[in-house]
C-alpha cells in the first residue's frame, strides 16, 4: 500500500472501532424481549371472545368486555407467502399488518362484520373472513 | 509471479492451499448439518443451507480480514497472505449461496419481484431493531461480488494497483454491513450468549489487529528526516539476513535489503499490487513480494526476464556499522552497485 492508502486504512478502522461496537450494543440492548416471541404476540388479549370465525390458515376472534367489542384477534397458522399482508375491515377501514406465524391483536373502536387480507404489492385479496 | 494472467494464480503451493480450503469448507458444512440435525431435527433443508453457509461465510470473512495484520506481526504467516485471494473468492461463493437461498426462501413465493420484495417487504428503515437487515446482507454481497469478480490480474493490470487496492478496501464496509446484518437479524431472535460472544470476540479481534497494524505503519511513516542528502537509517545489525529494514523519507518508503554480504535499497511498493516489498525476503537472489511473489533484482530493481516490472532504486553508504541512504530515488530499474560488507 502507498502512504495515502495506509492513512485511509487507519482512519477507516478508527471509525469502525468507535461506531460498530456502539451499534452492536444498541442492537442487543433494544432487542425486543423476549426475543424469541414475535412482537405482535405481546399485545395482551382483551376480555373474552365475543365472536369467532375461521377460514383456511386464518382464525379470528372479536374480543371485548361486557359484550362490547374492542379487539380483533387474528391467528396466522401458516406463514403468509405474500410480501405484504394488510388487514382491512369490510367497510374499508385500515386495521393493521400481519405476516409470519403467530397471534396478532389490534384494538378496534367498534365491532366489525368481517375483514379482508390484501397483498398491497400484488394488489390481490388473500383472504376474506366474515363474523 | 507470472508472465501472463493465468500462471500467477496457480502453482503447486496454491493448489495445495485450495485443497485445504475446499476440505475445510466441506468439513464445516458437514459438521454443521450433523449438529443441527442432532439438536433440531425439525429444521428444513432450506433453513439448514441458509444457516450453514451464512455462518461459514462470516467465519471465512473474519479469517480473510485477520490474515493481513497477523502476517505483519508474525512473518511465518506470510504464506497465508500470499494465498489470501483464493480464500476471499471462496468466501464470496459461500456467502452467495446463503444470499440466493435466503432470497428464494423469503422473497420468491409472492407476486412481487424478489429484489423488490427484499427492499420493500419491511419498510422500517427508521427503526434499529426492526431494521430490514436482509438489505444490509444484500449490499454486502454486492460489494463482495465486485471484489471477487475483480480478484484477477486482468483487472489489476487494467485498473492499476492504486485504484484496484482502493476498490478492494471496500471489504471493510462489507464487514460492517455483515456484522450489522447479523446483529439486526439473527441476533434479534437468537438468544444464545455463546454465539453472541463468539461474534463479538471476532469483531474485537479484527478491529484490534487492524488498529495495531495501522498504528505500527503510522509510526514507521513518521520516521524523522533531517533534510540532508544522506540520511542515517540504522545499524547494520538491525537488518535481518535476507530481509529488509523499511524507512520513510519524503512520503516514500524505502526497503533496504541485506543479502549475501551486500546491501541494496529499492522502493517499498511492488508494481504488481502495491504490496510491501520490505516485508518480503530475498529468495534465489531476488527480492520477493510477500503478497503474490513478484520478484525484483536488488541491484537494479528490475524483475528478472521475461518480466518487465521495475521499481526505483536508491544509493546507500556504510560508515562503520551505520547504514545511510540517499532518499532521492533513481529512475525505476536504475542499477546501483550494492554496498559490500564483511559479515
Amino acid at each position: 500500500m502507498i502512504r495515502t492508502q495506509r492513512r485511509a486504512h487507519l482512519v477507516i478502522w478508527m471509525v469502525i472501532a468507535t461506531s460498530l461496537p456502539i451499534l452492536m450494543v444498541l442492537a442487543i440492548v433494544y432487542r425486543p424481549e423476549p426475543a424469541i416471541m414475535p412482537i405482535h404476540d405481546r399485545v395482551k388479549a382483551v376480555g373474552e371472545i365475543i365472536e369467532e370465525t375461521e377460514s383456511g390458515d386464518l382464525k379470528a376472534n372479536l374480543r371485548g368486555i361486557g359484550g362490547k367489542v374492542g379487539q380483533l384477534e387474528i391467528q396466522v397458522k401458516v406463514p403468509l407467502q405474500a410480501p405484504t399482508a394488510v388487514v382491512y375491515s369490510l367497510d374499508g377501514r385500515f386495521i393493521g399488518q400481519i405476516g409470519s406465524k403467530g397471534v396478532y391483536r389490534f384494538d378496534i373502536p367498534s365491532s366489525i362484520n368481517g375483514f379482508t387480507v390484501v397483498d398491497e404489492m400484488g394488489v390481490q385479496e388473500l383472504a376474506k373472513l366474515v363474523f | 509471479m507470472g508472465v501472463n494472467y493465468q500462471v500467477v494464480s496457480w502453482n503447486r503451493q496454491k493448489k495445495h492451499y485450495d485443497r485445504v480450503i475446499l476440505f475445510s469448507v466441506l468439513m464445516y458444512l458437514l459438521l454443521f448439518a450433523l449438529i443441527t440435525l442432532a439438536t433440531n431435527g425439525e429444521t428444513t433443508l432450506e433453513t439448514l443451507i441458509i444457516r450453514a453457509f451464512g455462518s461459514l461465510a462470516i467465519v471465512m470473512l473474519h479469517i480473510v480480514l485477520v490474515i493481513g495484520p497477523l502476517a505483519r506481526l508474525d512473518k511465518r504467516l506470510l504464506p497465508l497472505l500470499y494465498n489470501r485471494r483464493h480464500l476471499g473468492v471462496t468466501m464470496f461463493l459461500v456467502a452467495a449461496v446463503h444470499g440466493v437461498f435466503s432470497i428464494i426462501q423469503f422473497h420468491t413465493l409472492g407476486n412481487a419481484n424478489p429484489i423488490t420484495s427484499l427492499f420493500t417487504s419491511n419498510m422500517e428503515y427508521d427503526s434499529l431493531t426492526n431494521f430490514p437487515f436482509q438489505v444490509l446482507g444484500f449490499l454486502a454481497l454486492l460489494i463482495l461480488f465486485v471484489m471477487a469478480a475483480t480478484s484477477h490480474d486482468f483487472w489489476l493490470a487494467n485498473l492499476g494497483p492504486k485504484v484496484w487496492k482502493t476498490l478492494h478496501m471496500a471489504v471493510y464496509l462489507a464487514y460492517v454491513l455483515v456484522i450489522l446484518h447479523v446483529f439486526l437479524g439473527a441476533f434479534q431472535q437468537e438468544t444464545s450468549p455463546i454465539l453472541l460472544s463468539v461474534v463479538i470476540f471476532g469483531a474485537l479481534l479484527v478491529i484490534g489487529l487492524h488498529l495495531n497494524a495501522g498504528f505500527r505503519e503510522a509510526a514507521t511513516d513518521a520516521t524523522p528526516t533531517a533534510g540532508s542528502s544522506w540520511e542515517l537509517v540504522c545499524d547494520l545489525n538491525e537488518i535481518p539476513k535476507n530481509r529488509a529494514k523499511m524507512v520513510c523519507f519524503k512520503e516514500e518508503r524505502i526497503a533496504i535489503f541485506k543479502y549475501d554480504g551486500q546491501l541494496s535499497a529499492v522502493n517499498n511498493v511492488c508494481r504488481h499490487q502495491g504490496g510491501p516489498l520490505g516485508e518480503g525476503k530475498v529468495v534465489d537472489g531476488c527480492i520477493t513480494c510477500p503478497w503474490h511473489g513478484y520478484q525484483y533484482l536488488p541491484g537494479n530493481g528490475q524483475s528478472p526476464p521475461p518480466f518487465e516490472e521495475k521499481v526505483e532504486t536508491y544509493r546507500l553508504k556504510l560508515e562503520g556499522k551505520k547504514v545511510y541512504v540517499d532518499p532521492t530515488p533513481n529512475a525505476p530499474g536504475t542499477p546501483v552497485e550494492p554496498i559490500r560488507f564483511e559479515a
